[in-house]
């Protein structure tokens, strides 16, 4: 019977013909997905617009209401702390497409697997679960770089977008972003499994995303009880440390409040996602349901 | 093999070789409509919640005068009314691409597609039945989001609404007859998912849908001038909120008829042709 801890054979079964195993099952999961992304290259000339694109009509609005001379300038910078409303949207864009690149990636992959009808032989295989968890979310996390890394190059070519704010701090706040993202990820990856349903979780969740946690405006605009809401939300915290390491001159005192929130939430998403997804693996073997979709 | 009917002939053959198929389509979608009430619920709910961060983003640059920016911009503070009108073209463009041009795709792979088009009936009055449920479900939901969304964040016309159904009827047959070119398109491509999503939202942004095409930068605003939807959405703002029009309402009402005609005509030519392909290469229920 497989081992399928995933601390136990890290700390208690550590060895190097482990570890290889462990590697290589990595390295097959890792080519497999890229093969399936590179088979439809839709996919990834749409990685390449969609930066551009999607925050595009925010952009344009914001050019509206600021006025051809500038007139409504002066109150977005009340609320927001800079008149640099292009790249205090597209900072707010990006983190919303890489939370719907999550959902839709890792979020969906276990069902994904289940549609392909591939579930039940991968989990039947002498394989690590968790590792295999864990394998799809560094594939997550390695593809999702290559396109925050694509997104900052077209916001800087096509969109203006300066970073005011230190590059060090800037790197750092993105990367305390990531256990949230991809803990949430988890957490739907378990979801959609047990519920058989994906479009409308992810309509829901990313929609939650988009209205509470100021996307394209400051939090400070909305209504107390939205704001109440907001404050539950990691990735509210997550937005205005970007925002604040990639906009302002302010060194890490301003950011360390938000960076520490996101930072344990992050940590507490993931470990909530791990959870739910063990918890929903048993569920299912136990019900017989993990091929049925 | 079973020769098509004719569209000619007496009432009753009209009413067995149109009507009906009509409204045997509007039934299958009614009861497709109620067996996912998610989905029809969040049809509605998703557009205002695309809406939400616009509104906020609106007030975000308003003082106690306004949206004094927008103003000087338009010519009209009414920043949600201009936006909450640019969600008509907005639904409707949506409802070509993936209601329309995804109709038959979603027949192929729940397997129907190859029945319907063996029955005596003729293909593009069974197409004609998916633009009519489209055009009925998608002018439901604009219904609902426009009483929402007066509520929500306001919405206020200078005249009443009939006003502007004389630039919104030929921009709706423009658009069914190019949901008629995209459906075979469709069918030819088999995996137009990504072309689908990209070419909506694009499509949406360059007819100006939350903001005034003007201040699209160059190449996009000469894009967006070539799209006839561009005029449509523009002239019924110009009724409604009373601001100046793009260009004079006559010349914008001659281009929507134009458009119409056009793609109802192309979007006919296109299908045909495509339907011939796929029959004769037998990849029909290839998906």
């Amino acid at each position: 019977m497989p081992k399928t801890g995933f601390l136990s054979y890290l700390v208690l079964r550590f060895n190097r013909g482990r570890l290889s195993l462990l590697l290589a099952m990595t390295r097959a999961i890792i080519k497999k997905e890229w093969l399936l992304q590179i088979r439809y290259p839709g996919l990834l000339f749409a990685i390449i617009i969609w930066p551009v694109l999607f925050p595009l009509s925010y952009i344009l609005s914001g050019q509206a209401l600021a006025g051809p001379h500038g007139e409504g300038l002066a109150a977005f910078a009340r609320w927001s702390g800079t008149t640099d409303y292009r790249s205090y949207i597209t900072l707010g864009t990006t983190l919303w497409m890489w939370v719907n690149l999550t959902l839709w990636g890792l979020g969906t992959w276990l069902r994904q697997e289940q549609l392909r009808g591939t579930l039940e032989a991968n989990w039947l295989a002498p394989a690590s679960r968790p590792w295999f968890l864990f394998s799809t979310l560094l594939y997550s996390a390695l593809t999702d770089t290559i396109f925050i890394a694509i997104s900052l190059t077209e916001f800087h070519l096509f969109l203006g977008f300066r970073l005011a704010g230190s590059p060090l701090l800037f790197g750092l706040a993105i990367l305390a972003t990531m256990p949230s993202v991809y803990g949430l990820g988890l957490l739907f990856a378990a979801l959609v499994f047990w519920a058989k349903e994906t479009n409308s979780f992810v309509f829901v969740v990313r929609g939650i995303f988009m209205v509470f946690a100021g996307v394209t405006y400051p939090i400070e605009i909305m209504p107390g009880w939205m704001q109440k809401i907001a404050e539950f939300i990691p990735l509210t915290y997550s937005l205005r440390a970007l925002r604040v390491a990639a906009l302002t001159p302010t060194g890490w005192p301003a950011l360390a409040g938000d960076i520490t929130v996101t930072l344990v939430a992050g940590l507490v998403l993931l470990f909530l996602g791990g959870l739910a997804f063990s918890r929903t693996d048993r569920l299912a073997r136990r019900l017989g349901t993990v091929g049925t979709y | 093999m079973p020769t098509q009917r004719s569209l000619s002939g007496s009432w009753t053959e009209a009413r067995l070789n149109v009507l009906d198929p009509i409204w045997a389509v509007l039934k299958k979608d009614l009861r497709i409509m109620v067996r996912y009430p998610l989905n029809t619920i969040m049809s509605i709910v998703e557009p205002l919640m695309w809406l939400t961060p616009v509104y906020f983003l609106g007030q975000a640059f308003s003082s106690n005068a306004g949206p004094v920016g927008f103003a000087a911009t338009t010519g009209s503070s009414r920043f949600m009314s201009f936006v909450l009108l640019g969600t008509i073209t907005q639904l409707f463009i949506s409802a070509a691409f993936w209601g329309m041009g995804w109709s038959l795709r979603n027949d192929m792979t729940a397997g129907t597609l190859e029945a319907n088009w063996l029955t005596p009936t003729s293909r593009l009055v069974l197409l004609f039945g998916k633009s009519v449920s489209s055009l009925l479900r998608t002018s439901f939901n604009l219904v609902i989001i426009l009483f929402l969304g007066r509520w929500l964040f306001g919405l206020e016309i200078s005249a009443p609404f009939w006003q502007a159904t004389v630039f919104l009827f030929p921009m709706l047959v423009g658009l069914y007859g190019f949901g008629f070119a995209y459906a075979g398109i469709v069918l030819l491509l088999k995996d137009a998912n990504v072309l689908t999503d990209i070419s909506n939202f694009l499509l949406s942004t360059l007819t100006g849908s939350t903001f005034p095409v003007k201040v699209l930068p160059a190449p996009l605003l000469f894009l967006s001038l070539i799209l006839p939807m561009t005029y449509g959405l523009d002239a019924i703002r110009a009724v409604l909120l009373k601001i100046p029009p793009l260009v004079d309402l006559r010349w914008e009402f001659a281009i929507l008829c134009v458009f119409a005609v056009l793609f109802i005509w192309l979007g006919k030519s296109i299908f045909r042709r495509v339907d011939d392909h796929v029959r004769r290469t037998g990849t029909i229920s290839m998906y």
